[in-house]
């Protein structure tokens, strides 16, 4: 049984079928892709996962339990955390502040009454637990800083460390290289590898890049108009000739 | 053969409603229309509407009836002039500028405008100098009468201006489809800048389309007067409130984008009301009230919450639902700990005066008005936590604060209660009220949101308050006695004004605290990125009912303390919704984020007015709805308040005078790390 | 789970705590009427008068008030000799007294200062209310032309602007600033009543309002009205013209409005069998203030039912919205207004075709009155070149009530003695001008309490003919109307003047 698994989604917007019968499992400790083109149907998959949008048909189910009609907030208290192609933190808060956040959020501990009764301040225990996880990801001593002054790249790991204070199961990451250059991209798998080998909880990169899904996942899924047309092992699907010619032809040509 | 003669009667009498109803839906819907014009030309949800409207109204009643110009050269300055250089000036000077701003900033703005251009007007041309009594419509022999079908009436006026009602809406419909300035207009409004790179020039399109809303504005300023008693015979910009609010439920039937929409959800809405009163019981109190004032709020809420195309609008991409602007880092986040010192020394030498004075020297009326200060503080507290924290807008604050007050006043002439039991019991009565409300607008954002607290406030204000279990009786009086605690008795304005003070401590640190506690961090994310809040589990709804609750409760210590500092609740004169709407625009002047803010809202709305304006200058009291109206157009830069960015900047040039250290980067802001003591 | 029991157990606790200790600042408002102290100091008034206290209609729709404008009645000729007038009631040997008085506010040893609180900006309703300013500075130069009192000239030294509705605070300023004898209030509602009547303030004004009741120190240009009170008078007037069918509208949002128009409906119900068979076909209190909606709906109604008078307690707008609805059903003709707040001359001349034959009542004798009243010449003398309002005459009266009250008081007065001095007056009807008044009893709100009430209840009224007003109650040199509020039976009222 798989941690996180979609069994047949089908989704169409206004006579448009994005998705047709797609299915995909990720099991707890390992690294997944998932490729296509650009309008392949990946976000649509991906929100279908997180509970932003409901499927027409098929389900989702995590841990074994059926969650297809649950909201996101109830699939993020399950334990599935998530980062997003364009970049979505909490402005006007501190890098801290969003792990802090994160981690009550996950503890359940926040009461308005505990506000009230100034229970409800950072504690220093919480702060230290915070500041480790920064400092795991290199972001050490930014804890203060306000998000709008980090790089891409920093608010990118920042966006991590936010799911990964919730204690996830299963991470799934939203084109995590899109506005990051060469350096930055691998900057961030190796520690997203790293981070993941400590912790063991599956991953599913949404990717166009190819190269770093080769690189960093053990399978992959490949969609196109809104089909799976293959998946399996990664250095298999990427030697698949159908995937060179109906999908990676760019690929081929491109840099690699 | 009884029933059908009675049906024979029904009908005709539905019929005769629907020719009676037509003439005030064509009012409604020529004002929707200009609504929607704005709207779709600007982005700006335009309140000030009314204020457009009457300045062309006005303008015209001047020159017309007062100067005695003949009635097409007063038509020709009025509407055809002044109300297209108004427009031209407004998107010049202001609108031009904040293209790029939310759409609550926008109307922010819009209700500043609302506040300030009326007074304006008045101030300029001393327009009260004598009563604005009399005005007549721009039609001559207007009210002269014609029969329809040789038996239903309608006068000239009506005719008029049903006719011209129609006209605009096919010119603007032309306008929009075949006119190349239509088209223009339109791709500008999408994209300003990628029309500029096609070589159209937005500027002057832009403006183009301001000149013509308001040129609509002005048209229905002048075509109302006869057809709306209220105008007809004074002639002030409250007389266009009602009909604003009944134009808004018929523009937003179409989503506020269109215009067929609008004139039908006009004229419908016009044919609605007159068959209500036509066919509705008198004998069901629910019934009956839906006769009187209640309908164009209720069916403003009603259209707002369950009409299918605003939730679906709001569900998808809203261009409505602007993200509030992203709240900059407070100054004391940033300063250092000489300066916070400094700060804080500054701050007790001035409390300290202040109290020195107060206790000592002050009269009963200074007492009385910094006791006013503090209440006002308190109240302005659940703006400070609505907006501040929770980074949307309400206009029924007015409404729990009153909330309060009435249950303060209920407890005490009803059981004989302690005023203090009834303003705490007051409070969790608003927070439930909250609460409920909270529920149907949870998914509305922006000025929906805006919209529908208002159209709550006004049911409450027109409808709910002459009930004597709410309201109880002006007649018998609305007397409320100062509290006692703890065998101190607080009659004397000493002594109360004391106990305010300790409430606004204990209320501002519980601010403090909510605000940087989990359910400050949970207001924080959702208004960073509610995707993002919720993908690491955040409940919004959760959040929206707390922020609102808390928010009531607020305003109801608030305004619960107020009836007792009045020793009675004084309803007409502090919680007007239209009082409401200059309260908003107060708070967001001079900061809505910080209790400081909101502290020094309180202090400027009340001592102001009568310390600058009337003791030191001399001014008319109008002018602070004139300064502070203007003054909302600063939200669009400094959305942190005047006096937040006034002390960020004198702080940035302290440091530099004396560490010779640049300045943190004021960008933005981590609000977390200032600890509680940084804000009085 | 146990912890967050406790805490909240806690929290009750301490609320209970705080709630036990909470209570009511006593009833200290010594604001209430101590007890009628009967000094008999020097009633201006005849008192042997035939007619005693009566009392006059006039409901107050919600935001009440109206106001004429028009120059009216022409009043006495004089005007060319600057001081001598028609001199006012009793030449009291004391008069011209001068003793000097110390700690008194606003009193100097040549003025005495009074402040006025007045709607002035935003007055919703739109009519000139300053206009009562100018009857108190037209009563005051009356005063000070023939030697001013006790040596010392009348000055209205400080005009407030009310704002609308903000007239607490300015009554609290005027009180601190401690430089004025007495306070004139006409304003649209009156928060500051309490805040002037604890201070001891003196306060004569516009007494439409609740407040002018059961405070010692307040006194209207009447005493307060019993609205609501069920009366003969609504089904008289219907007798008179002929109309058996009532229609009757009350503002759904103004209580006043609403008790107004119950206690209308209610008259007509109790006496339908002597007024020839009235009924009340139409009775509508749902109506909102402004009625943006229009009354096209309720005008079909009426006209269905064959209304043929329609009793209105509404403002003067309100009325022409109904009138001009009425004109456009073609249905004017048929139906006769009863107007309570639409004494405003201006405005009556300017929709002259939207009311002709109706009827409007006032407070006070109308200008149009035929009646040998000396304060009335004086008035009309003193406001010549004033545009008249009904707010002129109010402040007029307060004016004068205010002087006759300081003659009674002594040259050696001061606030309470002042007040203490009106409330002797037992029979006051400023010259005629309103129906006497007694000034010790008339303190309470007079709900069905004919203890509290006038003695008789009265009417003056005018109709309004081509755009202008003429009197129509009473007979020439008797204006008023009156009832024995005692009797409850069907009688008729019978015409009175009560000038001396």
């Amino acid at each position: 049984m798989s941690l996180l698994a979609a069994d047949g989604i089908t989704k169409r917007f206004a006579g448009i079928t994005a998705l047709q019968g797609v299915s995909i499992a990720l099991d707890e400790g390992e690294r997944v892709g998932l490729i296509g083109p650009n309008g392949a149907g990946k976000t649509t998959l991906f929100n279908c996962l997180l509970g932003l949008l409901r499927p027409d048909a098929g389900s989702v189910s995590f841990d074994g339990r059926d969650i297809t009609r649950l909201p996101v907030y109830r699939r993020a208290r399950l334990g599935i955390g998530r980062t997003f192609q364009r970049v979505e933190l909490f402005s006007g808060s501190s890098v801290r502040d969003h792990l802090l956040f994160a981690h009550r959020i996950r503890l359940g501990t926040g009461a308005l009454w505990k506000d009230l009764l100034g229970l409800g301040l950072p504690k220093p225990a919480e702060i230290e637990r915070c500041d480790a996880l920064l400092e795991s990801l290199g972001l050490g001593g930014m804890g203060d800083e306000p998000i709008e002054a980090l790089s891409l790249g920093q608010s990118r790991l920042v966006e991590v460390a936010r799911a990964l204070m919730t204690q996830p199961r299963a991470v799934l990451l939203d084109e995590p290289s899109s506005g990051l250059d060469r350096a930055e991209t691998t900057a961030l798998a190796d520690t997203m590898a790293r981070i993941q080998a400590e912790q063991g909880f599956g991953l599913l990169l949404v990717e166009h890049d190819v190269e770093l899904v080769a690189t960093f996942t053990e399978r992959t899924y490949v969609l196109d108009f809104g089909r799976l047309i293959t998946h399996g092992p990664t250095s298999e699907v990427m030697r698949d000739p159908e995937v060179r010619a109906a999908y990676l032809g760019d690929f081929a040509a491109g840099p690699s | 053969m009884t029933t059908s003669v009675l049906a024979a009667g029904v009908l005709e009498e539905t019929i005769r409603a629907f020719f009676q109803g037509l003439p005030i839906g064509a009012g409604f819907a020529l004002v929707a229309m200009s609504f929607v014009l704005t709207y779709k030309t600007s982005g700006v949800f335009n309140l000030a509407f009314g204020a457009q409207a009457f300045i062309s109204a006005a303008a015209y009643f001047e020159l017309h009836t007062r100067r005695d110009w003949p009635i097409w050269s007063a038509v020709l300055v009025a509407v055809l002039l002044v109300a297209p250089v108004l427009g031209l000036l407004l998107e010049r000077l202001i609108f031009r500028h904040v293209h790029a701003v939310s759409a609550v900033a926008k109307l922010v703005i819009s209700l500043g405008l609302m506040v300030a251009l009326p007074e304006l007007f008045k101030l300029a041309v001393d327009y009260n100098r004598e009563q604005p009594f009399g005005a007549v419509g721009i039609i001559p022999d207007g009210t002269a009468v014609y029969r329809l079908f040789g038996r239903y009436p309608v006068t000239r006026d009506e005719i008029a201006a049903f006719a011209i009602m129609v006209a605009a809406a096919l010119a603007l419909a032309a306008l929009f489809r075949y006119s190349r300035l239509g088209l223009r207009i339109r791709a500008v409004v999408q994209s300003p800048r990628m029309t500029e790179l096609n070589g159209v020039n937005a500027d002057w399109v832009s403006s183009g389309s301001w000149m013509l809303s308001s040129l609509f504005a002005g048209l229905a300023g002048v075509l109302l007067v006869p057809t709306t008693s209220s105008l007809g015979t004074v002639l002030e910009p409250r007389g266009y409130f009602p009909i604003v609010i009944a134009a808004l439920a018929a523009a937003a039937l179409g989503r506020l984008v269109s215009l067929p929409a609008a004139m039908f959800g006009g004229l419908l809405l016009g044919v609605v009301t007159t068959e209500l009163r036509t066919h509705l019981p008198r004998d069901n109190v629910i019934l009956n009230e839906l006769r009187g004032s209640a309908l164009p709020y209720v069916m403003l809420f009603a259209i707002i919450v369950f009409w299918p195309a605003i939730r679906r609008q709001i569900a998808g991409s809203d261009p409505l639902l602007g993200v509030a602007p992203p709240p900059p880092a407070l100054a004391a986040a940033n300063r250092s700990r000489g300066m916070t010192v400094y700060t804080r020394i500054m701050a007790l030498a001035f409390f300290t005066a202040v109290g020195i004075w107060t206790f000592g020297y002050a009269n009963n009326f200074w007492i009385s008005r910094i006791t006013h200060s503090v209440i006002f503080s308190i109240i302005f507290l659940s703006i400070v936590v609505f907006t501040g924290l929770g980074g949307q807008i309400a206009l029924c604050q007015v409404t729990f604060a009153a909330i309060g007050a009435f249950t303060a006043m209920q407890f005490a002439q009803r059981w004989d209660v302690s005023v203090i039991v009834g303003m705490l019991a007051g409070a969790a009565i608003a927070a439930a009220v909250g609460a409920a409300l909270s529920v149907p607008v949870m998914r509305l954002g922006g000025i929906w949101l805006a919209i529908a607290t208002l159209a709550f406030a006004l049911f409450f204000h027109d409808v709910l308050v002459k009930y004597g279990w709410v309201g109880g009786s002006l007649f018998h009086g609305r007397g409320v006695p100062r509290p006692q605690l703890f065998g101190v008795d607080f009659s004397s304005h000493k002594n109360f004004l004391v106990l305010c003070v300790a409430v606004l401590v204990v209320v501002g640190v519980l601010v403090i605290l909510v605000r940087e506690s989990s359910t400050g961090m949970a207001l924080r994310a959702l208004r960073g990125s509610e995707t993002a809040a919720e993908s690491i589990g955040v409940v919004s709804w959760r959040s929206r009912v707390i922020v609102f609750s808390v928010s009531a409760a607020i305003a109801a210590i608030g305004g619960g303390l107020l009836a007792m500092e009045e020793k009675q609740v004084s309803y007409e004169a502090n919680y007007d919704p239209q009082i409401g709407l200059f309260w908003l625009v107060v708070v967001v002047v001079l900061g809505a984020r910080t209790v400081e803010g909101g502290i020094q809202a309180g202090v400027a709305f009340v001592i102001f007015p009568v310390l600058v304006l009337e003791r030191w200058l001399h001014l008319d009291g109008a002018w602070r709805f004139v300064l502070f109206g203007f003054a909302a157009i600063s939200f669009a830069r400094h959305p942190e308040g005047l006096l937040e960015h006034g002390k960020r900047r004198s702080q940035a040039a302290m440091q530099r005078l004396f560490t010779r250290r640049p300045p943190v980067a004021a960008a933005a802001g981590a609000g977390g790390a200032a600890g509680p003591g940084d804000e009085p | 789970m146990a912890a967050r029991l406790w805490k909240l157990t806690l929290v009750f606790a301490a609320l209970a705590l705080v709630a036990g200790a909470c209570g009511n600042a006593g009833d200290d408002d010594e604001g209430g009427a101590p007890a009628p102290t009967a000094v008999p100091a020097a009633p201006d008034e005849p008192e042997d008068e035939p007619a005693p206290a009566p009392d006059e209609p006039e409901e107050e729709a919600a935001p009440a008030p109206d106001e004429p404008t028009a120059t009216p009645g022409e009043p006495g000729e004089p005007e060319d000799e600057p001081a001598p007038a028609p001199d006012e009631p009793e030449e009291s040997e004391h008069r011209h007294t001068f003793v000097p008085i110390s700690g008194v506010p606003g009193v100097s040893d040549s003025e005495i200062k009074v402040t006025s609180i007045v709607t002035i900006s935003n007055n919703a309703l739109g009519t000139n209310i300053a206009a009562y300013n100018d009857g108190i500075e037209a009563y005051f130069d009356f005063i000070n032309d023939t030697g001013g009192i006790y040596g010392r000239q009348l000055v209205l030294a400080n005009k407030r602007d009310d704002q609308l509705f903000q007239n607490q605070a300015q009554a609290l300023a005027m009180v601190e600033e401690d430089d004025s004898l007495a306070a004139f209030v006409a304003t649209l509602l009156f928060f500051g009543a309490d805040t002037l009547n604890d201070a001891g303030v003196p306060t004569f004004g516009w007494g439409i309002h609740n407040e002018f009741a059961d405070r010692w120190n307040i006194f209207g240009h009447v005493a307060p009205n019993c609205i609501g009170c069920i009366h003969q008078l609504w089904p008289w007037i219907a007798s008179q013209v002929g109309a058996t069918k009532a229609g009757i509208f009350g503002y759904g949002n103004s209580e006043n409005s609403k008790i107004c128009a119950e206690g209308t409906r209610d008259s007509v119900e109790r006496y339908r069998a002597e007024a020839g068979g009235m009924t009340v076909e139409f009775f509508d209190t749902s109506i909102e203030y402004g009625l943006s909606g229009g009354v096209a709906p309720q005008v079909s109604e009426m006209k269905d039912d064959g209304v043929d008078i329609i009793f209105a307690c509404l403002d003067l707008n309100g009325m022409r919205t109904i009138a001009q609805e009425l004109v456009k059903q073609d249905y004017r003709d048929q139906v006769v207004m009863y107007h309570p707040n639409t004494y405003n001359h201006e405005f009556v001349a300017a929709n002259a075709d939207l009311f002709e034959g109706d009827l409007v009542f006032t407070q006070f004798v109308p200008f149009e009155a035929d009646v040998e009243s000396d304060l009335q010449e004086a008035f009309f003398e003193y406001t010549e070149g004033v545009k008249l309002e009904e707010q002129t005459m109010v402040g007029w009266l307060n004016a004068h009530l205010f002087y006759e009250g300081l003659l009674a008081a002594g040259p050696d007065f001061d606030r309470a003695s002042l007040v203490e001095a009106v409330r002797t007056f037992e029979d006051y009807s400023h010259d005629g001008l309103t129906i006497p008044v007694d000034w010790n009893r008339q303190i309470p709100l007079p709900n069905n309490d004919p203890g509290a009430d006038y003695e008789y209840r009265c009417l003056n009224g005018v109709q309004i003919v081509d755009g202008a007003f003429e009197q129509w109650t009473g007979e020439p040199g008797k204006p008023w109307l009156c009832w024995e509020t005692a009797r409850q039976d069907w009688h008729d009222p019978e015409a009175l003047t009560f000038v001396s």
